[in-house]
């Protein structure tokens, strides 16, 4: 296939993702750019469907690098197909989105906040709970909870809830959230990789208040730990080139102190015990050889800072 | 948009077929005219073969996999050629080494994109970038 | 644990295949027209060529490991787009037939 459908096919698929919310500065402006340029030299010969779709990616893409006059025109013919006063929940969207970008953030509320029947537009309205400048997210979660009292099959809040929790340090509530998921679709690996990371913070914050080493207290710990590696594992199990779970699983084989203390008590004649850290063992090696085969030096060291955080 | 060589290959493969059906009209009216009926000649046969043959090849070549960009920048063959496996576990493979998932809408959150304050950020960039 | 199968693959290559069995059976519709075959001789025309096809897909774009593309390989290569193609080969044969054999 020719070039020009190769790169429509990579702006249709970041447009349809939406990755590009998490993309660093520089990764942004680059695709504005492309973009750009690839809409002035074969904006003539799209389909209307791929045209319009750009036209939204677009527009993101031009309000996050601060082009808002390109934002607008974008947003200006989106509405000239589609209609000023049509009832399309994800025009207003982008209507509400533009306006808050250009802090006229009373107009964007006024326009999401018209009617609780349009689920899009409330659960934009959601996010106004949220607070500029503060790690303080208690409205906002709150928001969250009321808005997904009324719609609980509504997965992309609760991944958002989730990760607020993540952020509060409610890694219990996160796991909640993010299990929610599970229930619909079984198959969602990344989210399997969520709840073992959660698991796996849990494990950090409860080990950090450990004053005592007693023995039904380490095999609670223990307990989080073998609930964080089994769905690590379940993550590869389902894709097993993942490497974010694997680097996961090995993290989690290497815990000097704490496999330390396990021993302890594994040499004390716990079976689970031991049976767990001859496990590890195992899985140690494994997740080292796979680690090796599939990711770069730089990519690891990624993964661990994203891990880290 | 197709690849050009399949439209060569299914326009050289219809050029044989046109001409061989040409000639088997021409045949059979002259066959008419003189009232001798006698097989097609071979030549046709095969040329219409031939013809075949290469369509097929063509339709063949326009289901290739096509190469796919990553999200940085780089064009990635698919691990087969023709068509994609069904094992998930397989299949999966191709769009996180493009840099996303099938369930990047989780990830991504986009509706609830904090979009004052990626802004911000990226003016950060801005600046930490001119000094 | 049994693999997890993955619907939109598995929807790409029927459509893959379906598409490579189209053009076989209109294409070898012309041949028949163009040959000027008759009655069973036509319809084995068809049922060689279109296998012979089958064979080629089978060979080429499965690489030999038919399993990791279709869930049932020798069913749903070999037989079960025979039938469905038939009409469009007809129709071609029919065509064609009728332009090589006029006035004579």
């Amino acid at each position: 296939m020719s070039d020009t459908s190769i790169a429509l096919n990579n702006f249709l698929l970041l447009g349809s993702s939406g990755a590009f919310a998490n993309f660093e500065p520089e990764q942004l402006l680059s695709n504005h750019d492309k973009l750009e340029q690839f809409l002035l030299s074969n904006g003539d010969s799209l389909s209307t469907l791929e045209l319009y779709s750009l036209y939204e990616l677009q527009f993101y893409l031009a309000l996050l690098t601060k082009h808002d006059i390109e934002a607008k025109a974008m947003l200006d013919r989106l509405v000239d197909q589609f209609g000023a006063n049509a009832k399309s929940q994800r025009l207003k969207l982008l209507q509400s989105i533009y306006l808050e970008a250009i802090g006229k953030r009373d107009e964007a509320l006024a326009l999401v906040n018209k009617s609780p029947n349009e689920l899009k537009l409330a659960r934009r309205l959601v996010t106004f709970g949220r607070k500029a400048d503060s790690n303080d997210n208690e409205d906002y979660i709150s928001t969250l909870t009321y808005y997904l009292d009324l719609q609980p099959t509504d997965l992309v809040t609760w991944s958002e809830l989730g990760h607020e929790y993540s952020k509060i340090g409610h890694y219990d509530k996160a796991i909640y959230c993010f299990k929610e998921i599970l229930l619909q679709d079984a198959l969602i690996y990344p989210i399997f990789y969520k709840v073992g990371l959660n698991y796996y913070y849990n494990f950090l914050q409860e080990e950090k208040n450990l004053k005592t080493e007693r023995k039904d207290k380490l095999l609670e710990l223990l307990n989080i730990l073998i609930n964080s590696r089994n769905n690590y594992l379940r993550a590869v199990e389902i894709f097993d080139d993942y490497t974010k779970a694997w680097v996961g699983i090995y993290i989690i084989t290497q815990l000097g102190s704490f496999n330390d203390k396990l021993k302890k008590l594994g040499d004390g004649g716990i079976k689970e015990v031991k049976e767990y850290l001859e496990y590890n063992e195992k899985l140690s090696k494994l997740s080292d050889k796979r680690i090796q085969e599939l990711a770069q030096p730089e990519e690891y060291a990624k993964i661990l800072n994203d891990i880290k955080k | 948009m197709a690849k050009s060589s399949t439209l060569v290959t299914y326009f050289v493969g219809l050029l044989l077929l046109v001409h061989s059906g040409y000639s088997s009209y021409e045949f059979h009216k002259l066959s008419a005219i003189t009232h001798q009926s006698s097989h097609l000649p071979i030549d046709i046969l095969v040329e219409t073969l031939v013809g075949i043959i290469v369509i097929v090849i063509g339709g063949f070549n326009s289901i290739e996999n096509s190469s796919v960009l990553t999200f940085d920048g780089r064009e990635i063959q698919p691990d087969y050629k023709y068509l994609k496996p069904i094992e998930m576990k397989d299949s999966v493979k191709l769009i996180e080494r493009i840099g996303t998932s099938d369930y990047e809408e989780l990830e991504s959150r986009l509706p609830f994109i904090d979009i004052v304050g990626k802004r911000k950020k990226y003016d950060e960039w801005v600046k930490s970038h001119q000094d | 644990m049994p693999d997890i199968i993955y619907p939109p693959s598995i929807q790409s290559n029927h459509q893959k295949l379906q598409r490579a069995q189209d053009i076989a059976s209109l294409v070898l519709g012309i041949g028949a027209g163009i040959l000027t075959l008759e009655s069973a001789y036509g319809f084995s025309f068809y049922l060689v060529g279109i296998t012979i096809t089958n064979g080629m897909f089978f060979a080429v774009c499965c690489q030999n490991q038919p399993d990791k593309f279709f869930t049932n390989p020798i069913r749903d290569i070999f037989f079960e787009g025979i039938f469905s193609n038939v009409p469009g080969f007809i129709m071609m044969w029919c065509l064609v037939y009728a332009l090589v054999k006029v006035n004579s």
